[in-house]
């Protein structure tokens, strides 16, 4: 069974098609990269599963898409949906406000009033994504204070405080110097225990280290789909071969 | 070329001192002004009396009446000015097609175009008669009129400046919250107003600010009657329509009573000062600088 499918899946901004006829299939407690050049629609796919989408305008999907066999264009509503899905993003963006806060909103918008089970979720979620140690004792300073490392781990724990089953990552370290991204990577290969986690990269490498399937996209297309091993050193397709190998892209 | 290079500096130095150079002399004129006043009446007097009646036989000299008619009538400005600002500020941001805010931004931006003269009658001669209707013993001049009036004016200052601080909080904070499962309500409130909170409010006290100084609409519609009242049903005289009506009266120049209008155009150029101040310490202290 899988954790999130998607099956004949296009996705139209205007007339351009940036998602053709795509089907995928997700396991449980798996870390899946979504590799591929710029524009090759791994993003958008991402964003198919929390429908984060919707907020383009002139953005239009077909096809299907089920998260635990639930169609999720279909049979949720948009804001359940989203609180199963935790999505972190390309640059960190922490609110304005205090650590806290931040790690807590998640709660506060579910409308979770009881002050020692909200205290308990935020200690929860930073202990998950390794940040905990270094916030102790300064949970009511802005999260803004943070090095952008810590920020996206911020990031990672209030996406966590809702207790989702599946973590979407949008290039979660592109913006991170080598030390914060291993720490991000080390976070990911950890959560992937309670977790099911979906991560878009550029980094190849990054791929390899922590992921457990890779699908490379192209021009739209899902070009392969495989065990990240196979895929980094025996890949099916020629286009894939020459991606992985630096020759496009 | 080097000769002519500084000329041009120069000329453009000299522009930005007449800005400079204006507001000195108006602080002189009115110190020099006020200060003469403040020879002839107590700062006491000034401050504590109740009655305002330089014109009158029997002079008092409290500038608490026409103090009290300027901030009733801003207050009636900002009470209705903030709610309605502020919403469609958050409605032409956060819910509205950016096509439709295109369209609408610039003509409600027109309402601080208009005359303020024709606030004025449109307070008296429509305004207060609607409100008579509904509302017993308000008077023919009275302090609501002219301020829900002069609300309506100052609804594109609060607009204006609180969606430019809404666009600029990041939209990645927008998505972050709508990724966690909020809705546009929650999204709105609790992230992107805190986040623009410190434009917001610097709109708010420009509001104020341009509010206080009003002249024309409470002239028409307030009634010129110095009082010493908080009722919004009666009529009252605010500090810049008592400057206007001795401007523009026969009192001699040079008189204690001529003077009075500095000493009352100081009092209201420290509140604005004041304001200014505030607003300009907010900006550089609150501004969030993101990633």
């Amino acid at each position: 069974m899988y954790k999130l499918e998607a099956k004949n899946a296009n996705l139209f901004y205007g007339d351009k098609q940036a998602l053709k006829n795509i089907n995928i299939g997700i396991k449980p407690n798996s870390v899946t990269a979504f590799i591929g050049p710029s524009g090759c629609g791994k993003s958008t796919l991402l964003r198919c599963f929390n429908r984060m989408n919707d907020l383009i305008e002139n953005a239009r999907v077909e096809g299907d898409f089920l998260m635990d066999e639930i169609n999720i264009y279909k049979d949720i509503n948009t804001y359940e949906l989203r609180k199963r899905i935790g999505m972190v993003f390309q640059k960190p963006n922490p609110f304005p406000k205090t650590i806290f806060e931040n790690v807590s909103y998640g709660l506060r918008i579910n409308g979770m009033k009881d002050k020692k089970m909200i205290e308990e979720r935020v200690v929860e979620s930073l202990k998950q994504s390794a940040l905990w140690n270094e916030v102790e004792g300064s949970l009511h300073k802005s999260a803004l204070s943070l090095s952008g490392g810590q920020q996206q781990r911020i990031c990672i724990a209030r996406a966590l405080a809702t207790e989702p089953t599946v973590l979407l990552m949008d290039e979660p370290a592109s913006a991170l110097d080598p030390i914060s991204t291993a720490k991000i990577e080390d976070l990911i290969y950890t959560l992937k225990n309670k977790f099911t986690i979906v991560i878009v990269t550029h980094n190849m490498q990054q791929a390899a280290r922590i992921s457990d399937k890779t699908a490379f996209f192209y021009l739209g297309e899902l070009i392969e789909f495989e065990k990240t091993k196979k895929m980094f050193t025996n890949p099916e397709e020629e286009k894939t071969q020459n991606y992985i190998t630096g020759r496009f892209g | 070329m080097r000769y002519k290079e500084k000329l041009i500096e120069f000329l453009m130095m000299a522009c930005s001192f007449i800005s400079v150079l204006t507001t000195l002399a108006i602080i002189i004129i009115l110190a020099v002004d006020s200060f003469q006043f403040f020879e002839e009446v107590s700062i006491k007097e000034f401050l504590t009396s109740k009655q305002w009646t330089p014109l009158f036989s029997e002079k008092h000299f409290g500038i608490l009446p026409l103090l009290m008619g300027t901030l009733l009538t801003t207050t009636i400005a900002i009470a209705v000015a903030v709610p309605l600002g502020l919403t469609i500020a958050i409605y032409l941001n956060e819910y509205a097609s950016p096509r439709f805010t295109a369209y609408v931004k610039p003509i409600l931006e027109t309402l601080a175009a208009i005359p303020t003269v024709v606030y004025g009658f449109f307070a008296l001669q429509f305004v207060t008669p609607l409100l008579q209707q509904f509302i017993p013993g308000l008077g023919g001049f009275n302090a609501l009129s002219p301020g829900l009036v002069m609300g309506i004016m100052i609804i594109p200052y609060i607009t204006s400046l609180s969606e430019d601080a809404l666009r600029a909080v990041p939209s990645s904070l927008r998505e972050a919250s709508y990724g966690m499962g909020a809705t546009k309500f929650q999204t709105a409130f609790r992230v992107m107003v805190p986040a623009a909170s410190s434009g917001i409010i610097v709109s708010i006290i420009l509001a104020i600010s341009r509010a206080l100084g009003e002249t024309m609409i409470v002239a028409i519609a307030a009634g010129q009657e110095p009082k010493f009242t908080f009722n919004p049903k009666e009529s009252v005289e605010t500090i810049t329509t008592y400057i206007v009506q001795v401007s523009m009266g026969d009192v001699p120049q040079d008189s204690l009573e001529y003077r009075t209008i500095f000493a009352a155009g100081m009092t209201l150029f420290l509140f604005t000062f004041l304001l200014n101040n505030i607003s300009f310490w907010m900006r550089k202290r609150f501004t969030i600088r993101y990633q």
